[in-house]
Protein backbone atom coordinates (compact mmCIF):
# COMPACT_ATOMS: atom_id res chain seq x y z
CA UNK A 1 0.00 0.00 0.00
CA UNK A 2 1.37 3.50 -0.60
CA UNK A 3 -0.28 5.63 1.21
CA UNK A 4 -1.17 5.11 5.14
CA UNK A 5 -4.98 5.12 5.91
CA UNK A 6 -6.42 8.33 6.09
CA UNK A 7 -9.48 9.36 8.44
CA UNK A 8 -10.49 11.42 5.77
CA UNK A 9 -14.16 11.88 5.40
CA UNK A 10 -15.30 9.84 2.52
CA UNK A 11 -18.98 9.32 1.59
CA UNK A 12 -18.55 7.90 -2.05
CA UNK A 13 -16.17 5.00 -3.83
CA UNK A 14 -14.59 7.45 -5.45
CA UNK A 15 -12.87 8.77 -2.27
CA UNK A 16 -15.20 12.14 -2.63
CA UNK A 17 -17.99 13.92 -0.88
CA UNK A 18 -19.44 15.40 -3.79
CA UNK A 19 -18.54 13.42 -6.42
CA UNK A 20 -18.10 15.32 -9.91
CA UNK A 21 -20.71 13.15 -11.68
CA UNK A 22 -23.48 14.47 -9.92
CA UNK A 23 -22.94 17.71 -11.53
CA UNK A 24 -22.71 16.80 -14.80
CA UNK A 25 -26.46 16.97 -16.40
CA UNK A 26 -28.71 18.80 -14.45
CA UNK A 27 -31.92 16.54 -15.56
CA UNK A 28 -30.08 14.29 -12.29
CA UNK A 29 -30.73 15.27 -8.73
CA UNK A 30 -29.68 13.45 -5.82
CA UNK A 31 -30.94 13.71 -2.22
CA UNK A 32 -28.97 13.72 0.68
CA UNK A 33 -30.24 13.07 4.59
CA UNK A 34 -28.38 14.29 6.88
CA UNK A 35 -29.85 13.36 10.67
CA UNK A 36 -29.05 14.42 13.96
CA UNK A 37 -29.79 14.54 17.80
CA UNK A 38 -30.03 17.69 19.95
CA UNK A 39 -26.94 16.77 21.35
CA UNK A 40 -24.86 16.43 18.41
CA UNK A 41 -25.29 19.64 16.44
CA UNK A 42 -24.76 19.27 12.42
CA UNK A 43 -23.20 22.45 12.08
CA UNK A 44 -19.70 21.16 11.56
CA UNK A 45 -20.71 18.98 8.41
CA UNK A 46 -22.77 21.38 6.74
CA UNK A 47 -20.12 23.56 7.28
CA UNK A 48 -17.68 20.35 5.57
CA UNK A 49 -20.31 19.61 2.82
CA UNK A 50 -19.96 23.13 1.47
CA UNK A 51 -16.79 23.20 2.30
CA UNK A 52 -16.45 20.15 -0.38
CA UNK A 53 -18.79 21.76 -3.06
CA UNK A 54 -16.74 24.81 -2.91
CA UNK A 55 -13.44 25.07 -2.38
CA UNK A 56 -13.24 21.17 -3.26
CA UNK A 57 -12.41 19.37 -0.27
CA UNK A 58 -13.42 19.58 3.34
CA UNK A 59 -10.65 21.49 4.40
CA UNK A 60 -12.03 22.12 7.93
CA UNK A 61 -11.84 18.66 9.36
CA UNK A 62 -8.86 16.64 10.91
CA UNK A 63 -6.94 20.54 10.10
CA UNK A 64 -6.26 19.55 7.19
CA UNK A 65 -3.54 21.57 5.12
CA UNK A 66 -5.72 23.59 2.98
CA UNK A 67 -4.00 24.54 -0.19
CA UNK A 68 -5.29 28.10 -1.62
CA UNK A 69 -8.38 27.86 -3.46
CA UNK A 70 -7.74 26.24 -6.56
CA UNK A 71 -10.39 28.22 -8.81
CA UNK A 72 -13.02 25.54 -8.69
CA UNK A 73 -15.69 25.54 -11.42
CA UNK A 74 -19.11 24.57 -9.06
CA UNK A 75 -19.77 26.91 -6.74
CA UNK A 76 -22.66 28.03 -5.39
CA UNK A 77 -24.33 26.78 -2.19
CA UNK A 78 -27.85 27.68 -0.14
CA UNK A 79 -28.62 27.50 2.82
CA UNK A 80 -31.98 27.88 4.03
CA UNK A 81 -32.73 27.11 8.22
CA UNK A 82 -36.01 26.77 10.41
CA UNK A 83 -34.03 26.59 13.23
CA UNK A 84 -30.88 28.71 13.16
CA UNK A 85 -30.98 32.80 12.00
CA UNK A 86 -28.89 33.91 9.32
CA UNK A 87 -25.88 34.69 11.02
CA UNK A 88 -25.11 31.25 12.38
CA UNK A 89 -23.97 30.47 9.08
CA UNK A 90 -22.42 33.36 7.80
CA UNK A 91 -20.10 33.88 10.82
CA UNK A 92 -18.99 29.92 10.75
CA UNK A 93 -18.52 30.38 6.96
CA UNK A 94 -16.67 33.24 7.37
CA UNK A 95 -14.04 31.49 9.80
CA UNK A 96 -13.95 28.97 7.32
CA UNK A 97 -12.88 31.54 4.56
CA UNK A 98 -15.26 30.65 1.90
CA UNK A 99 -16.18 33.12 -0.27
CA UNK A 100 -19.23 35.18 0.32
CA UNK A 101 -20.61 35.14 -3.25
CA UNK A 102 -20.22 31.27 -3.09
CA UNK A 103 -23.45 31.16 -1.32
CA UNK A 104 -26.31 32.01 0.40
CA UNK A 105 -28.26 32.11 3.38
CA UNK A 106 -32.25 32.01 3.54
CA UNK A 107 -33.40 32.90 7.04
CA UNK A 108 -36.61 31.14 8.03
CA UNK A 109 -36.79 31.56 11.43
CA UNK A 110 -36.57 35.66 11.88
CA UNK A 111 -40.71 36.64 12.13
CA UNK A 112 -41.22 33.55 9.71
CA UNK A 113 -44.53 32.87 11.53
CA UNK A 114 -45.73 36.39 10.95
CA UNK A 115 -44.21 37.48 7.87
CA UNK A 116 -44.87 34.05 5.92
CA UNK A 117 -47.40 31.62 7.70
CA UNK A 118 -49.97 33.86 9.43
CA UNK A 119 -53.64 33.85 7.32
CA UNK A 120 -52.47 32.33 4.36
CA UNK A 121 -53.30 28.94 2.97
CA UNK A 122 -51.20 26.20 2.81
CA UNK A 123 -50.51 25.81 -0.72
CA UNK A 124 -49.63 29.92 -1.13
CA UNK A 125 -47.11 29.40 1.98
CA UNK A 126 -44.98 26.17 0.44
CA UNK A 127 -45.45 28.27 -3.36
CA UNK A 128 -43.67 31.40 -1.49
CA UNK A 129 -41.02 29.02 -0.11
CA UNK A 130 -39.81 27.57 -3.21
CA UNK A 131 -40.10 30.85 -4.84
CA UNK A 132 -37.83 32.15 -2.38
CA UNK A 133 -35.14 29.39 -3.37
CA UNK A 134 -35.91 29.73 -7.27
CA UNK A 135 -34.30 33.36 -6.93
CA UNK A 136 -31.91 32.18 -4.72
CA UNK A 137 -30.36 29.34 -7.04
CA UNK A 138 -28.52 31.15 -9.93
CA UNK A 139 -30.23 30.15 -13.36
CA UNK A 140 -26.46 29.33 -14.90
CA UNK A 141 -24.35 27.43 -14.24
CA UNK A 142 -26.02 24.57 -12.69
CA UNK A 143 -23.81 23.04 -9.96
CA UNK A 144 -25.90 24.39 -6.68
CA UNK A 145 -26.37 22.04 -3.05
CA UNK A 146 -29.26 23.38 -1.77
CA UNK A 147 -29.10 22.71 2.62
CA UNK A 148 -32.42 22.97 3.90
CA UNK A 149 -32.28 22.83 7.95
CA UNK A 150 -35.00 21.24 9.65
CA UNK A 151 -38.08 21.30 7.07
CA UNK A 152 -40.50 19.27 9.02
CA UNK A 153 -40.77 22.14 11.66
CA UNK A 154 -43.46 22.86 8.78
CA UNK A 155 -45.51 20.22 10.25
CA UNK A 156 -46.17 21.68 12.91
CA UNK A 157 -46.13 25.01 11.87
CA UNK A 158 -48.69 24.76 9.07
CA UNK A 159 -52.21 24.26 10.11
CA UNK A 160 -53.41 20.44 8.72
CA UNK A 161 -49.97 19.90 6.46
CA UNK A 162 -49.63 16.41 5.71
CA UNK A 163 -46.35 14.80 5.38
CA UNK A 164 -47.39 13.83 1.52
CA UNK A 165 -48.23 17.31 0.98
CA UNK A 166 -45.22 18.58 2.00
CA UNK A 167 -43.20 16.43 -0.30
CA UNK A 168 -45.13 17.04 -3.05
CA UNK A 169 -45.82 20.61 -3.29
CA UNK A 170 -42.35 21.25 -1.61
CA UNK A 171 -39.53 19.16 -1.39
CA UNK A 172 -39.83 17.46 -4.92
CA UNK A 173 -40.31 21.01 -6.80
CA UNK A 174 -37.10 21.93 -4.83
CA UNK A 175 -35.24 18.65 -5.75
CA UNK A 176 -36.07 19.29 -9.15
CA UNK A 177 -34.28 22.62 -9.21
CA UNK A 178 -31.74 21.38 -7.90
CA UNK A 179 -28.83 18.44 -8.27
CA UNK A 180 -28.40 18.12 -4.47
CA UNK A 181 -30.41 18.72 -2.06
CA UNK A 182 -29.74 18.04 1.28
CA UNK A 183 -32.02 17.13 4.14
CA UNK A 184 -30.83 18.19 7.67
CA UNK A 185 -33.23 17.04 10.50
CA UNK A 186 -33.61 16.60 14.07
CA UNK A 187 -34.85 12.78 14.54
CA UNK A 188 -35.33 13.41 18.70
CA UNK A 189 -38.52 12.65 18.05
CA UNK A 190 -37.94 8.47 17.76
CA UNK A 191 -36.33 9.33 21.29
CA UNK A 192 -38.64 10.07 23.11
CA UNK A 193 -39.56 6.89 25.68
CA UNK A 194 -44.04 6.78 24.88
CA UNK A 195 -44.80 9.97 23.48
CA UNK A 196 -48.25 9.76 22.42
CA UNK A 197 -48.73 8.58 18.96
CA UNK A 198 -50.66 11.32 17.66
CA UNK A 199 -51.49 12.06 13.99
CA UNK A 200 -48.78 14.82 14.56
CA UNK A 201 -46.22 12.50 15.72
CA UNK A 202 -46.96 10.04 13.49
CA UNK A 203 -46.85 12.45 10.32
CA UNK A 204 -43.91 13.66 11.69
CA UNK A 205 -42.22 9.73 11.43
CA UNK A 206 -43.30 9.28 8.29
CA UNK A 207 -41.92 12.02 7.02
CA UNK A 208 -38.47 11.19 8.11
CA UNK A 209 -39.39 7.55 6.88
CA UNK A 210 -40.26 9.21 3.72
CA UNK A 211 -37.26 11.07 3.20
CA UNK A 212 -35.24 8.44 3.98
CA UNK A 213 -36.74 6.30 1.41
CA UNK A 214 -35.93 9.14 -1.32
CA UNK A 215 -32.42 9.72 -0.32
CA UNK A 216 -29.42 7.65 -1.55
CA UNK A 217 -27.07 8.86 1.34
CA UNK A 218 -27.89 8.81 5.16
CA UNK A 219 -25.47 10.69 7.37
CA UNK A 220 -26.81 10.12 10.91
CA UNK A 221 -24.96 11.87 13.76
CA UNK A 222 -25.51 10.23 17.20
CA UNK A 223 -24.32 10.64 20.65
CA UNK A 224 -22.28 7.74 21.57
CA UNK A 225 -24.42 5.11 23.55
CA UNK A 226 -22.73 5.11 26.80
CA UNK A 227 -23.02 8.85 26.91
CA UNK A 228 -20.42 11.13 26.65
CA UNK A 229 -16.21 10.74 26.35
CA UNK A 230 -13.62 13.52 26.97
CA UNK A 231 -12.25 12.84 23.82
CA UNK A 232 -15.24 11.68 21.77
CA UNK A 233 -18.61 13.97 20.94
CA UNK A 234 -20.44 11.82 18.79
CA UNK A 235 -20.51 9.04 15.65
CA UNK A 236 -21.39 9.71 12.73
CA UNK A 237 -22.36 7.17 10.35
CA UNK A 238 -22.54 6.59 6.41
CA UNK A 239 -25.24 4.57 5.21
CA UNK A 240 -26.90 4.17 1.71
CA UNK A 241 -30.72 5.83 1.31
CA UNK A 242 -33.53 3.85 0.02
CA UNK A 243 -33.05 5.45 -3.30
CA UNK A 244 -30.25 4.47 -6.06
CA UNK A 245 -27.67 7.14 -7.21
CA UNK A 246 -28.63 9.33 -9.75
CA UNK A 247 -25.85 9.93 -12.52
CA UNK A 248 -25.99 10.55 -16.44
CA UNK A 249 -23.39 7.78 -17.05
CA UNK A 250 -23.55 4.22 -16.04
CA UNK A 251 -20.80 5.30 -13.02
CA UNK A 252 -20.12 2.42 -10.58
CA UNK A 253 -20.10 4.95 -7.80
CA UNK A 254 -21.81 3.49 -4.75
CA UNK A 255 -21.94 5.13 -0.84
CA UNK A 256 -19.08 3.91 1.19
CA UNK A 257 -20.63 3.11 4.29
CA UNK A 258 -18.90 3.47 7.36
CA UNK A 259 -19.04 5.22 10.78
CA UNK A 260 -16.74 7.98 12.23
CA UNK A 261 -15.83 9.33 15.75
CA UNK A 262 -15.95 12.60 15.70
CA UNK A 263 -14.47 15.50 18.27
CA UNK A 264 -15.97 18.60 17.97
CA UNK A 265 -13.65 21.41 19.73
CA UNK A 266 -14.44 25.68 19.42
CA UNK A 267 -11.97 25.58 16.51
CA UNK A 268 -11.71 22.68 14.58
CA UNK A 269 -13.05 18.69 13.94
CA UNK A 270 -11.68 15.96 14.13
CA UNK A 271 -12.67 12.58 12.64
CA UNK A 272 -11.44 8.81 13.42
CA UNK A 273 -12.85 5.65 12.00
CA UNK A 274 -14.47 3.68 14.56
CA UNK B 1 -48.83 -24.62 1.61
CA UNK B 2 -46.46 -25.08 -1.11
CA UNK B 3 -47.81 -27.36 -4.02
CA UNK B 4 -44.89 -29.42 -5.71
CA UNK B 5 -45.92 -29.36 -8.93
CA UNK B 6 -44.81 -25.65 -9.15
CA UNK B 7 -41.12 -24.68 -9.13
CA UNK B 8 -40.88 -21.55 -7.16
CA UNK B 9 -38.17 -20.16 -9.19
CA UNK B 10 -39.41 -20.22 -12.50
CA UNK B 11 -42.98 -19.38 -11.13
CA UNK B 12 -41.24 -15.77 -10.10
CA UNK B 13 -38.90 -15.64 -13.13
CA UNK B 14 -42.64 -15.87 -14.97
CA UNK B 15 -43.96 -12.78 -12.77
CA UNK B 16 -40.98 -10.93 -13.66
CA UNK B 17 -41.10 -11.46 -17.27
CA UNK B 18 -44.81 -10.22 -16.95
CA UNK B 19 -45.73 -13.96 -18.69
CA UNK B 20 -47.67 -14.84 -15.92
CA UNK B 21 -51.04 -13.41 -15.96
CA UNK B 22 -51.38 -11.40 -12.83
CA UNK B 23 -53.14 -7.58 -13.12
CA UNK B 24 -51.52 -6.30 -10.00
CA UNK B 25 -48.22 -6.50 -8.46
CA UNK B 26 -47.75 -5.39 -5.22
CA UNK B 27 -43.99 -4.79 -4.14
CA UNK B 28 -44.16 -4.24 0.04
CA UNK B 29 -41.09 -2.45 1.14
CA UNK B 30 -39.56 -0.37 3.75
CA UNK B 31 -36.87 1.48 4.51
CA UNK B 32 -34.36 -1.30 5.50
CA UNK B 33 -35.47 -2.56 1.84
CA UNK B 34 -36.60 -0.32 -0.71
CA UNK B 35 -38.56 -1.64 -4.18
CA UNK B 36 -36.17 -0.23 -6.39
CA UNK B 37 -34.05 -3.08 -7.33
CA UNK B 38 -37.20 -5.60 -7.24
CA UNK B 39 -38.23 -3.08 -9.92
CA UNK B 40 -35.30 -3.05 -11.80
CA UNK B 41 -35.04 -6.99 -12.05
CA UNK B 42 -38.47 -6.73 -13.85
CA UNK B 43 -36.79 -4.62 -16.44
CA UNK B 44 -34.13 -7.30 -16.62
CA UNK B 45 -36.36 -10.02 -17.17
CA UNK B 46 -39.01 -8.95 -19.00
CA UNK B 47 -36.05 -7.38 -21.27
CA UNK B 48 -34.60 -10.90 -21.34
CA UNK B 49 -37.64 -12.50 -22.05
CA UNK B 50 -37.96 -9.73 -25.55
CA UNK B 51 -40.94 -7.81 -24.36
CA UNK B 52 -41.82 -4.95 -25.53
CA UNK B 53 -44.07 -3.16 -23.38
CA UNK B 54 -44.80 0.57 -23.15
CA UNK B 55 -43.93 1.53 -19.89
CA UNK B 56 -45.57 4.37 -17.68
CA UNK B 57 -44.10 5.19 -14.92
CA UNK B 58 -46.14 7.06 -11.88
CA UNK B 59 -44.30 9.21 -9.76
CA UNK B 60 -44.66 10.66 -6.51
CA UNK B 61 -41.17 9.81 -5.06
CA UNK B 62 -39.05 9.27 -7.89
CA UNK B 63 -37.72 12.85 -9.57
CA UNK B 64 -35.20 11.45 -11.70
CA UNK B 65 -36.95 9.26 -14.89
CA UNK B 66 -35.17 5.78 -15.47
CA UNK B 67 -34.21 4.99 -18.75
CA UNK B 68 -36.46 2.47 -19.22
CA UNK B 69 -39.85 4.33 -19.01
CA UNK B 70 -42.18 5.17 -22.42
CA UNK B 71 -43.93 7.91 -20.22
CA UNK B 72 -43.04 9.60 -17.31
CA UNK B 73 -45.68 11.11 -15.21
CA UNK B 74 -44.81 13.68 -12.45
CA UNK B 75 -47.62 12.93 -10.46
CA UNK B 76 -46.81 15.10 -7.67
CA UNK B 77 -48.31 18.11 -9.01
CA UNK B 78 -51.83 16.59 -10.14
CA UNK B 79 -54.88 16.50 -8.31
CA UNK B 80 -56.72 13.53 -8.61
CA UNK B 81 -58.81 13.85 -11.43
CA UNK B 82 -56.39 15.87 -13.69
CA UNK B 83 -53.74 12.69 -12.65
CA UNK B 84 -56.32 9.90 -13.69
CA UNK B 85 -56.93 11.84 -16.88
CA UNK B 86 -53.34 11.43 -17.69
CA UNK B 87 -52.63 7.94 -16.82
CA UNK B 88 -55.71 7.05 -19.00
CA UNK B 89 -54.59 9.17 -22.01
CA UNK B 90 -51.22 6.75 -21.93
CA UNK B 91 -53.37 3.10 -21.87
CA UNK B 92 -55.47 1.17 -24.46
CA UNK B 93 -59.27 1.46 -23.87
CA UNK B 94 -60.17 -1.76 -21.58
CA UNK B 95 -62.50 -2.89 -24.13
CA UNK B 96 -60.30 -2.75 -27.03
CA UNK B 97 -59.79 -5.87 -28.42
CA UNK B 98 -56.35 -5.87 -29.88
CA UNK B 99 -54.37 -3.24 -28.18
CA UNK B 100 -49.91 -3.38 -27.21
CA UNK B 101 -49.46 -4.48 -23.83
CA UNK B 102 -48.28 -1.52 -21.15
CA UNK B 103 -47.05 -1.79 -18.15
CA UNK B 104 -47.62 0.73 -15.24
CA UNK B 105 -45.07 1.49 -12.22
CA UNK B 106 -46.67 3.24 -9.73
CA UNK B 107 -44.26 4.61 -6.97
CA UNK B 108 -45.80 4.87 -4.79
CA UNK B 109 -49.27 4.02 -3.72
CA UNK B 110 -48.76 5.69 -0.16
CA UNK B 111 -49.49 8.78 -1.81
CA UNK B 112 -53.01 7.83 -3.06
CA UNK B 113 -55.59 8.78 -0.41
CA UNK B 114 -57.41 5.50 1.03
CA UNK B 115 -60.98 6.72 -0.30
CA UNK B 116 -59.39 6.96 -3.56
CA UNK B 117 -57.28 3.67 -4.02
CA UNK B 118 -60.08 1.33 -5.12
CA UNK B 119 -61.03 4.20 -8.00
CA UNK B 120 -57.38 4.65 -9.07
CA UNK B 121 -56.65 0.88 -9.67
CA UNK B 122 -60.17 0.17 -11.15
CA UNK B 123 -59.83 2.42 -14.06
CA UNK B 124 -56.03 1.57 -14.60
CA UNK B 125 -56.32 -2.22 -14.64
CA UNK B 126 -57.71 -3.53 -17.88
CA UNK B 127 -56.67 -6.82 -20.06
CA UNK B 128 -53.69 -5.31 -21.39
CA UNK B 129 -52.66 -3.53 -18.17
CA UNK B 130 -49.77 -5.20 -15.71
CA UNK B 131 -49.61 -2.66 -12.78
CA UNK B 132 -46.58 -2.73 -10.23
CA UNK B 133 -46.66 -0.74 -7.23
CA UNK B 134 -44.83 -0.39 -4.23
CA UNK B 135 -46.12 0.48 -1.14
CA UNK B 136 -44.38 1.46 2.25
CA UNK B 137 -45.39 -0.74 5.04
CA UNK B 138 -43.80 1.67 7.79
CA UNK B 139 -45.16 4.24 6.43
CA UNK B 140 -48.34 4.75 8.21
CA UNK B 141 -51.71 5.43 6.65
CA UNK B 142 -52.53 8.69 8.42
CA UNK B 143 -55.59 9.56 6.24
CA UNK B 144 -57.92 6.47 7.54
CA UNK B 145 -59.79 7.94 10.14
CA UNK B 146 -60.93 10.57 7.98
CA UNK B 147 -62.51 8.85 4.93
CA UNK B 148 -65.93 11.11 4.69
CA UNK B 149 -68.89 9.17 5.43
CA UNK B 150 -66.76 5.82 6.09
CA UNK B 151 -67.48 3.35 8.17
CA UNK B 152 -65.12 2.86 10.80
CA UNK B 153 -65.16 -0.53 9.89
CA UNK B 154 -63.60 0.09 6.30
CA UNK B 155 -60.41 -1.85 5.88
CA UNK B 156 -57.07 -0.13 6.06
CA UNK B 157 -55.13 0.68 2.68
CA UNK B 158 -52.69 -2.13 2.95
CA UNK B 159 -55.35 -4.37 4.11
CA UNK B 160 -57.49 -3.59 0.79
CA UNK B 161 -54.64 -3.72 -1.29
CA UNK B 162 -53.25 -7.03 -0.18
CA UNK B 163 -56.84 -8.49 -0.51
CA UNK B 164 -56.93 -6.90 -4.24
CA UNK B 165 -53.76 -7.58 -5.13
CA UNK B 166 -53.21 -10.64 -7.29
CA UNK B 167 -49.10 -10.99 -6.36
CA UNK B 168 -47.49 -9.73 -3.28
CA UNK B 169 -43.90 -9.30 -3.29
CA UNK B 170 -42.93 -8.40 0.19
CA UNK B 171 -39.84 -7.45 0.76
CA UNK B 172 -37.17 -7.93 3.18
CA UNK B 173 -33.44 -7.62 4.75
CA UNK B 174 -31.24 -9.81 4.68
CA UNK B 175 -28.70 -8.98 7.33
CA UNK B 176 -24.77 -8.76 6.45
CA UNK B 177 -22.58 -7.50 9.26
CA UNK B 178 -22.94 -8.41 13.11
CA UNK B 179 -26.25 -7.00 13.78
CA UNK B 180 -29.18 -9.54 14.30
CA UNK B 181 -32.77 -8.61 13.36
CA UNK B 182 -33.80 -7.39 16.75
CA UNK B 183 -31.22 -5.11 16.86
CA UNK B 184 -31.37 -3.62 13.34
CA UNK B 185 -35.30 -2.75 14.10
CA UNK B 186 -34.59 -1.08 17.34
CA UNK B 187 -32.18 1.48 15.72
CA UNK B 188 -34.62 1.97 13.31
CA UNK B 189 -37.92 2.73 15.89
CA UNK B 190 -35.10 4.87 17.29
CA UNK B 191 -33.85 6.62 13.51
CA UNK B 192 -30.64 5.50 13.72
CA UNK B 193 -30.21 4.02 10.76
CA UNK B 194 -27.52 0.93 10.64
CA UNK B 195 -25.50 0.10 8.21
CA UNK B 196 -25.85 -2.74 5.62
CA UNK B 197 -29.43 -1.84 4.85
CA UNK B 198 -30.62 -1.52 1.01
CA UNK B 199 -28.29 -4.49 -0.07
CA UNK B 200 -27.88 -5.83 -3.49
CA UNK B 201 -28.97 -9.41 -1.76
CA UNK B 202 -32.78 -9.40 -0.10
CA UNK B 203 -35.32 -11.84 0.72
CA UNK B 204 -38.61 -11.61 -0.82
CA UNK B 205 -41.93 -13.41 0.32
CA UNK B 206 -43.54 -14.11 -2.89
CA UNK B 207 -47.51 -14.95 -2.78
CA UNK B 208 -49.37 -15.88 -6.30
CA UNK B 209 -52.89 -15.91 -5.88
CA UNK B 210 -54.05 -18.37 -8.76
CA UNK B 211 -57.51 -18.41 -10.34
CA UNK B 212 -58.26 -21.07 -8.90
CA UNK B 213 -58.39 -18.86 -5.28
CA UNK B 214 -55.52 -20.64 -4.08
CA UNK B 215 -52.61 -18.90 -3.22
CA UNK B 216 -48.76 -20.18 -3.69
CA UNK B 217 -46.39 -18.99 -1.09
CA UNK B 218 -42.46 -19.16 -0.92
CA UNK B 219 -39.47 -17.71 0.95
CA UNK B 220 -36.97 -16.44 -2.15
CA UNK B 221 -33.32 -14.84 -1.43
CA UNK B 222 -32.55 -12.81 -4.49
CA UNK B 223 -29.74 -11.46 -6.01
CA UNK B 224 -29.59 -8.75 -7.99
CA UNK B 225 -26.39 -8.63 -8.88
CA UNK B 226 -26.58 -11.74 -11.24
CA UNK B 227 -30.10 -12.04 -10.81
CA UNK B 228 -30.36 -15.22 -9.02
CA UNK B 229 -33.23 -16.62 -7.34
CA UNK B 230 -33.25 -19.55 -4.56
CA UNK B 231 -36.00 -20.84 -2.58
CA UNK B 232 -35.62 -20.68 1.40
CA UNK B 233 -37.43 -22.88 3.16
CA UNK B 234 -39.98 -21.75 5.20
CA UNK B 235 -39.70 -21.43 9.01
CA UNK B 236 -42.81 -24.17 8.95
CA UNK B 237 -40.84 -27.00 6.50
CA UNK B 238 -37.89 -26.31 8.53
CA UNK B 239 -39.82 -27.34 11.56
CA UNK B 240 -40.85 -30.09 9.79
CA UNK B 241 -37.92 -31.28 8.79
CA UNK B 242 -35.86 -30.97 11.62
CA UNK B 243 -38.52 -32.64 13.48
CA UNK B 244 -37.92 -35.81 11.34
CA UNK B 245 -34.84 -35.73 11.37
CA UNK B 246 -32.00 -37.43 13.38
CA UNK B 247 -30.61 -36.56 16.15
CA UNK B 248 -27.46 -35.46 16.56
CA UNK B 249 -24.98 -36.36 19.12
CA UNK B 250 -24.49 -32.92 20.27
CA UNK B 251 -27.94 -33.08 21.86
CA UNK B 252 -27.03 -36.32 23.72
CA UNK B 253 -23.85 -34.86 25.53
CA UNK B 254 -23.63 -34.26 29.09
CA UNK B 255 -27.02 -35.50 29.67
CA UNK B 256 -26.00 -38.96 31.26
CA UNK B 257 -22.75 -40.59 32.21
CA UNK B 258 -23.39 -42.96 29.54
CA UNK B 259 -22.42 -42.75 26.15
CA UNK B 260 -25.82 -42.31 24.47
CA UNK B 261 -23.73 -41.24 21.09
CA UNK B 262 -22.97 -43.47 18.07
CA UNK B 263 -19.83 -43.52 16.35
CA UNK B 264 -18.91 -43.49 12.78
CA UNK B 265 -18.32 -47.21 12.82
CA UNK B 266 -21.79 -48.15 14.22
CA UNK B 267 -23.70 -45.98 11.96
CA UNK B 268 -22.33 -47.81 9.52
CA UNK B 269 -22.62 -51.13 10.96
CA UNK B 270 -26.46 -49.58 11.25
CA UNK B 271 -26.93 -48.64 7.76
CA UNK B 272 -25.96 -52.16 6.27
CA UNK B 273 -28.37 -53.82 8.57
CA UNK B 274 -31.07 -55.13 6.28
CA UNK B 275 -34.20 -54.74 7.68
CA UNK B 276 -37.36 -57.50 7.00
CA UNK B 277 -39.73 -55.45 5.30
CA UNK B 278 -37.36 -53.75 2.73
CA UNK B 279 -36.90 -57.32 1.49
CA UNK B 280 -40.99 -58.06 1.47
CA UNK B 281 -40.61 -55.06 -0.76
CA UNK B 282 -38.47 -56.58 -3.09
CA UNK B 283 -40.61 -59.93 -3.39
CA UNK B 284 -42.32 -58.73 -6.73
CA UNK B 285 -45.63 -57.94 -7.36
CA UNK B 286 -48.60 -59.31 -5.56
CA UNK B 287 -48.29 -61.78 -2.71
CA UNK B 288 -48.65 -65.47 -3.13
CA UNK B 289 -48.98 -67.85 -0.64
CA UNK B 290 -46.40 -70.92 -0.96
CA UNK B 291 -47.78 -73.85 0.54
CA UNK B 292 -45.22 -76.78 0.79
CA UNK B 293 -46.96 -80.33 1.75
CA UNK B 294 -45.07 -81.95 4.44
CA UNK B 295 -45.09 -85.97 4.55
CA UNK B 296 -47.50 -85.80 7.49
CA UNK B 297 -49.83 -83.83 5.91
CA UNK B 298 -53.18 -85.95 4.96
CA UNK B 299 -54.78 -84.04 1.92
CA UNK B 300 -57.80 -84.87 0.50
CA UNK B 301 -57.93 -83.19 -3.11
CA UNK B 302 -61.61 -84.51 -2.99
CA UNK B 303 -62.44 -82.69 0.03
CA UNK B 304 -63.85 -79.31 -1.37
CA UNK B 305 -63.28 -78.05 2.62
CA UNK B 306 -59.84 -78.77 2.83
CA UNK B 307 -58.46 -75.98 0.99
CA UNK B 308 -54.96 -75.54 2.25
CA UNK B 309 -55.44 -71.40 1.28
Amino acid sequence: MSSVQRQDLVLFSDQSVLPAHFFQDSNFHNLFFVTHRSSTQPLWLINALIEAHVLGSPNSLNEASSSPLSSSTRSHAVVASFIHEQNHFINSLNKLKIPSNNYHVLDFLSDFVITSILNKPRHKILRDLLAKFSAAIPNAPADTIVIIEQPELLLSLVNGLTYSELNNAFITPLLKQCQILIIVSNSDIFNIDDFDVSLHSSNLQNFYKSTFIKSMINLNLNPLKTGFAKDVTGSLRVCRGGSPIATPSNTNLHVVENEYLYLHEKESTKLFYR
Amino acid sequence: MASSSHNPVILLKRVFSLTENSPLILCLDSMAQTSYRVVEEFMYQSKKKGNEWSIVYISFETVNKPSWCTQFIDATQMDFVHLMRQITSYLPAASATQAKKHMVVIDSLNYIATEHITRFLSEIASPHCTMIATYHKDITDDDHAVIPGGSSNYPDKLTLLQFMATTILDIDLTLTGDLDIEEVNELLNEFRIPRGLNNDVFQLRFVNKRKSGRSLEYDLMIDSNNHEYNLLLNTEQEEQESGNGLETPEMLQGLTTFNLGTSNKQKLAKDQVALPFLEAQSFGQGGAIVYQYEKDDDYDEEDPYEDPF
